[in-house]
């Protein structure tokens, strides 16, 4: 028997029917698995609901119908200080900007999911320094609050609050998209390379051609259903 | 711990809106202690004045007497129960006799029925402050036989009567004959309490007793009075105990006033009602504060639950930023009252010049604050209960934000 995947949603379907507005069918009944180790990029158009479906596995959302388990929890069980603590304990998430909050300085930013989980102050400064001496942030940026940093640091720094505490998956919404292309080609280089060493699992939105040349496996969504799924090597 | 650190923080990003809430704090907090510590005082001053116009803080008197004040019923005994005053309390107790009978008092043109109260006009000056509120004429003298009374000022109004003119009081003695005298008026009081003021007539204990039979021994009360440091009803036990077998009872001003010790009670109450009213304005500013900052922070208690943070973190992060507000505000305002409280015991607040009818009060015009720990105390708590209550709702709806919703705001 093969091992349970990390991500299993069956059927999943998103309605958003606020207000007066005619519903929008953002899912349609997706079908989708996600295996530890992956390092994948949902694509399509604007609309097509990649966004939607990376909402609805982070457990920061709940499906119209369908079901989901992450790392073999079923989220629809779970309440909402539940689903808070699965997510600090499993999931790492950036964003495609403002990621970080404005009163803490980088190094805080960057502590807060392992200040959550009660770990000790000195192994907390170490994995911490850790994390941006990998990221190539410098140390004259550790005790600065995000608004003095650059879209680019503050990616940097998001990026690092993700991967610090060492979660199961960490999903990506269009992470590269408020930077330049240098910058976002070295920090994909970045977290591919700690997929490899590390095998955490990533799980990217994207339009950007850097995200998709670099996944190794690339879904393509249109009108809330996959309409291509390929892995290549 | 990190939220501490995000609240205190936070409430500075935005110095302005915070100092305005701060200030709003510190100034209910300041009229607060202002009031608080004035009514505090008015209301000692009151049962201070009261109680000793009110026959003292402690009272002896024969069995039954505070029940039913018959002219039967004395203390036959007065120099043994002196003598045990003296020696079973403090050498600081103050003590005065009094016999007091239910009579009429007479002028030319009218008549009232009155109290005849006859006093020792040198023990009376330690105990009563009758002899310090004549404001016209002059206290009684120690002379037995001078035919001389005090009355209050309102009293003489009523009968047409002026100093130095006199009066006839007419009173049964023990064996109920009808008994009367003529008298020299020789002081007009004033006190802050009318009825006293219109029903009581005091003149010299043995011209009392004379006219009423009493004999030599024998009055109808004492008042006891204590000094601020001393327990009234630790003396009073004191007194209880070395008094027995005189057949007297032993009743502290707590036991004769149920009233006064209600309106003392009733102090925590009003505190209760100006904490209401003076935050529930404050507590209005704090919800529309707080709604405002949960909306322009909504991003990023997005991102704070994204990454694991609890509801229940996120409302605690809300409290502990009212508490700052509160502790900053609550220590400004303390400040500003312990100021005013310091000069205005030095100088007191005196009401005459602000309402006419009060300069009759004589020496109770001069309100001094008085700080009560434990009314204070009620009040701070009830004060973290209204700012608990105004963040409670903003508090709730920033915990159910939906984590894409707020995702969604930049
Ligand atoms: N909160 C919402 N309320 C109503 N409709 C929504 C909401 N969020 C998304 N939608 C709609 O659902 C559909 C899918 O949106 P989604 O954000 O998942 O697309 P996306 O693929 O991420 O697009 P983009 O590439 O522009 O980010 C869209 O039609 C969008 O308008
Ligand atoms: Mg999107």
């Amino acid at each position: 028997m093969s091992e349970q995947p990390l991500v299993h949603a069956t059927n999943l379907v998103k309605v958003y029917q606020d207000g007066s507005y005619v519903p929008v069918r953002a899912l349609g009944g997706v079908d989708f698995r996600v295996e530890a180790g992956e390092f994948t990029a949902i694509a399509g158009p604007s609309g097509s609901g990649k966004t939607t479906l990376l909402n609805l596995i982070g457990s920061l959302d709940a499906p119209t119908e369908g079901r989901i388990e992450v790392a073999g929890q079923d989220l629809s069980l779970l309440t909402r200080k539940g689903r808070a603590d699965f997510r600090l304990n499993n999931l790492g998430f950036i964003f495609q900007s403002h990621n970080l909050i404005p009163v803490l300085t980088a190094a805080e930013n960057a502590e807060f999911s392992l200040l959550l989980q009660g770990v000790p102050t000195g192994e907390r400064r170490r994995r911490v320094l850790s994390e941006f001496a990998d990221l190539g942030i410098e140390e004259g940026l550790t005790r600065r609050r995000p608004a003095k940093l650059s879209g680019g640091q503050q990616q940097r720094v998001a990026i690092a609050r993700a991967l610090v505490s060492r979660p199961k998956l960490i999903l990506a919404d269009e992470p590269t998209a408020s930077l330049d292309s240098k910058t976002g080609a070295r920090l994909l280089d970045k977290m591919r390379d700690l997929n490899e060493r590390t095998g955490i699992t990533f799980l990217f939105s994207t339009h950007d051609p850097m995200v998709i040349d670099r996944a190794r496996r690339l879904v393509v969504l249109r009108d809330g259903l996959i309409a291509s799924d390929e892995t290549r090597n | 711990m990190i939220f501490v650190k995000i609240a205190w923080r936070s409430i500075w990003r935005n110095p302005r809106r915070s100092w305005v809430l701060i200030s709003a704090v510190a100034v209910g907090v300041f009229a607060f202690i202002g009031v608080v510590a004035y009514l505090d005082g008015m209301s000692m001053q009151l049962v201070k004045s009261a109680v000793e116009l009110q026959g003292g803080h402690i009272q002896v008197a024969g069995h039954g007497y505070f029940e039913n004040p018959a002219v039967r019923t004395q203390v036959r005994q007065m120099p043994q129960v002196a003598t045990i005053l003296k020696d079973a309390s403090a050498s600081d107790v103050r003590y005065a006799s009094q016999i007091r009978a239910a009579g009429m008092i007479s002028s030319a043109e009218h008549s009232a029925g009155i109290a005849i109260v006859g006093v020792d006009p040198v023990q009376e000056q330690q105990v009563s402050p009758v002899p310090s509120l004549v404001t016209e004429g002059g206290w009684l003298t120690d002379d037995p036989a001078a035919g001389e009374v005090i009355l209050g000022a309102a009293l003489a109004e009523q009968l047409g009567v002026r100093l130095r003119e006199r009066i006839v009081l007419m009173v049964s003695d023990l064996d109920g004959a009808v008994n009367s005298g003529a008298y020299r008026i020789r002081g007009l009081f004033t006190t802050s309490s009318r009825a006293f003021e219109r029903s009581t007539v005091l003149l010299h204990q043995e011209e009392v007793r004379t006219l009423v039979g009493f004999a030599r021994d024998a009055v109808s009360t004492v008042a006891v009075n204590i000094d601020p440091g001393q327990e009234v009803l630790a003396v009073a036990a004191t007194l209880r105990a070395a008094l027995v077998g005189m057949d007297v009872e032993v009743l502290t001003w707590m036991d004769r006033s149920p009233m006064l010790v209600m309106m003392d009670r009733m102090m925590n109450l009003v505190n209760v009602i100006l904490v209401v009213i003076l935050f529930s304005a404050i507590g209005f500013t704090l919800i529309n504060s707080f709604i405002m900052v949960i909306f322009e922070r909504i991003r990023e208690i997005g991102i704070m639950a994204a990454g694991g943070v609890r509801p229940g973190q996120v409302r605690l992060l809300l409290f502990l930023e009212a508490a700052f507000i509160v502790v900053v505000g609550a220590a400004v305002g303390i400040a500003m009252a312990a100021a005013l409280i310091t000069w205005w015991s030095e100088v007191g607040l005196d009401l005459s010049s602000f309402a006419e009818g009060l300069s009759r009060f004589g020496a109770g015009a001069v309100i001094y604050p008085r700080v009560v720990l434990e009314n204070m105390v009620t009040g701070f708590v009830m004060i973290f209960v209204m700012v608990f209550l105004a963040v409670l709702y903003p508090a709730i709806k920033a915990s159910r934000f939906k984590v894409v919703d707020a995702m969604n705001h930049v």
